[in-house]
């Protein structure tokens, strides 16, 4: 069976040596190289890669940002220079994490692994024991990538100004419209920077430079009053939790 | 009010018990030897000096306006003497003007104020330069403290510079990646790879080196960019270009080591990393009244930056090392503006 393949590197020479260390294996197929996240996601859509061997840092779409936005899910082999993302990376299922430079008999290790994974076709464990080698610390977003219908838009952190859970999805409320997004308010709540954004709220995420104040909501209940006049409720928890981060 | 005397309190206490002894020995002296009835020795004692006091005090802005221009000693020390002899006569006929209306009738005292003029006269004199002197001592001491301090602070700076680099050099986006572009190369191109790794061990040998020597020429600084550039050049290809247009006079100027590389990285970080169009980096060097002028321009894909710019702490640690160097803050600037972005360095030039 033949693993249609595709290289995504921002530089020429990572890409040249995955290629040559790739002729060792016959069956797979190097479908195109691709300089950038962006690039890579149409690629994707139109080739139906089963492997991708994806650099992370590159500029335009990163890796990941690049993975969010994909339908379907091929296995993937993460090749970077940095050991800071491999948390993420195993969070999001990678067949493996590839620290450059690495050797061919490395990389025969994760094919090896993308072979039985695929054979027995369940693409979805985690492989914690790997992660014990990398940095845990995990790495907090600076933008969101959305796709509204063939539009990819980069939200800056910054520009954020509550997120709210709605079922299977998040709305992002910005200063420029509302995006939804197809992930957990907890997953949110773990990558946003923890000295801006709070959870108040089991379905809130709030920036706290849009707070304009908080008023007392009936007895031991509060209520956030943005500066765009938005109103949001205040769980006892969230309220502890702003007072923290708020220091009052 | 930043006279040592009065913002010290400790040197105030001296200060005033000098005075107070003073006091206490004058009148002293005019109750014993000259005869002069208590009261009138300790209204006099008490008058003369304590308006001499207050001059001293006063004499510091005499003192801070000398100081704020060069001059030469010479004009200094005569212009202290002038001065000094000027206080004098007006302490001395104001003070006596007072007394003699305090006791009109004292026919003996007159005579004490008359013969005891030109003592008193001399005593002024004297005072005043001590007092002048007095706070020169301070003034001083309070600058080589400042220096030390100042020294202090930059040999810091120049360590985290140091660390910086060599941060930089460990840094995943740099070392790593060079050296899977030399295994990279290592069997597309070995020539190529030899080449790269003579380029990388330069590079890392000359940050290393500048452990003990502060300042090197533009002709090293512009070798190790050499490198540095040629390195990021074969990871990225015809996304980056480069071109420099330097006076040749400007070779052999000076300016701190290691200054450079962290602008051209500044500009590889924000432009190539970011962006998937072709980054161009322009440096400009001359040299404009013994001040060698670095301008360092360079475009970057606008949508792709973060509202708050979290890579500054290289370009401040520039910013912070010229100052302590040169003790002046005009020396960097950076402009931002359409697309472009440009640092000017100043290096002042000794002469």
């Amino acid at each position: 069976m033949n693993l249609r393949t595709l290289i995504i590197d921002d530089e020429k020479p990572a890409r040249d040596l995955l290629r040559n260390y790739l002729t060792d294996y016959p069956f797979i197929e190097i479908a195109g190289e691709f300089e950038n996240g962006f690039e890579a996601l149409k690629a994707v859509s139109e080739l139906d890669p089963q492997l991708l061997l994806l650099d992370i840092q590159m500029p335009v779409l990163n890796g990941f940002e690049m993975l969010e936005l994909l339908d379907k899910r091929p296995f993937i082999i993460f090749t970077t220079a940095y050991n800071q993302y491999a948390i993420k990376a195993f969070e999001l299922n990678a067949a493996d994490y590839l620290l450059k430079p690495f050797s061919k008999e490395r990389l025969s290790e994760a094919i090896a692994r993308v072979r039985e994974r695929s054979m027995l076709s369940k693409g979805d464990e985690l492989i914690p024991r790997l992660i014990e080698h990398f940095d845990k610390t995990r790495e907090t977003l600076q933008r969101i990538v959305v796709k509204t219908g063939n539009k990819i838009n980069l939200i800056y952190t910054e520009a954020i100004i509550y997120l709210e859970a709605q079922d299977d999805y998040v709305m992002i409320y910005t200063e420029t419209g509302k995006y939804l997004k197809q992930a957990t308010i907890k997953y949110y709540e773990d990558h946003l920077d923890e000295q801006l954004f709070v959870r108040v709220h089991r379905s809130f995420i709030v920036n706290i430079s849009a707070i304009d104040r908080i008023e007392l909501y009936g007895r031991e209940s509060y209520i956030l009053i943005l500066k765009s006049g938005q109103k949001l409720s205040v769980s006892k928890s969230g309220y502890a939790r702003l007072k923290k981060v708020l220091k009052f | 009010m930043d006279n040592p005397l009065i913002i010290n309190t400790r040197y105030f206490l001296y200060y005033l018990f000098a005075w107070i002894t003073v006091i206490v020995l004058h009148a002293g002296i005019l109750y014993i030897y000259f005869g002069a009835g208590l009261i009138v020795a300790v209204t006099d004692s008490l008058i003369f000096n304590a308006t001499f006091a207050f001059l001293g005090l006063s004499s510091w802005f005499m003192v801070r306006f000398m100081q704020a221009g060069a001059r030469k000693l010479l004009y200094l020390f005569l212009n202290y003497l002038v001065v000094a002899f000027l206080v004098s006569v007006f302490w001395v006929s104001i003070c006596s003007y007072i007394l003699s209306r305090i006791f009109p009738g004292q026919t003996d005292y007159q005579l004490i104020l008359e013969t005891g003029i030109y003592g008193r006269l001399i005593a002024g004199f004297f005072f005043y330069l001590v007092i002048i002197m007095f706070y020169y001592l301070v003034i001083y001491y309070q600058s080589i403290q400042e220096k030390a301090a100042a020294e202090v602070k930059l040999n810091t700076m120049i360590q985290e510079a140091k660390l910086d680099v060599l941060k930089s050099q460990m840094n995943p986006h740099f070392i790593f990646n060079s050296l899977n572009s030399v295994s990279s190369l290592i069997i597309t191109s070995p020539e190529k790879a030899r080449d790269m790794v003579i380029k990388l061990a330069s590079f890392l040998r000359y940050s290393l080196e500048q452990d003990s020597r502060t300042t090197s020429t533009l002709g090293e600084e512009l070798n190790n960019i050499d490198n540095y550039l040629a390195i990021e050049k074969i990871r990225f290809g015809d996304r980056l270009e480069y071109f420099y247009n330097i006076d040749k006079e400007c070779i052999s100027c000076t300016l701190p080591a290691l200054i450079l590389q962290p602008l051209f990285e500044n500009a590889i970080k924000h432009g190539v990393y970011k962006s998937a169009g072709r980054i161009s980096i322009n440096m400009n060097v001359s040299l404009e009244d013994d001040m060698l002028q670095l301008i360092l321009r360079n475009n970057f894909d606008e949508e792709t930056q973060t509202r708050v710019n979290s890579g500054g702490i290289g370009l401040a640690n520039i910013k912070n090392r010229l100052e302590l160097l040169y003790h002046r803050k005009d020396l960097f600037s950076l402009q931002k503006s359409n697309n472009t972005f440009e640092i000017s360095l100043c290096i002042p030039q000794k002469t």
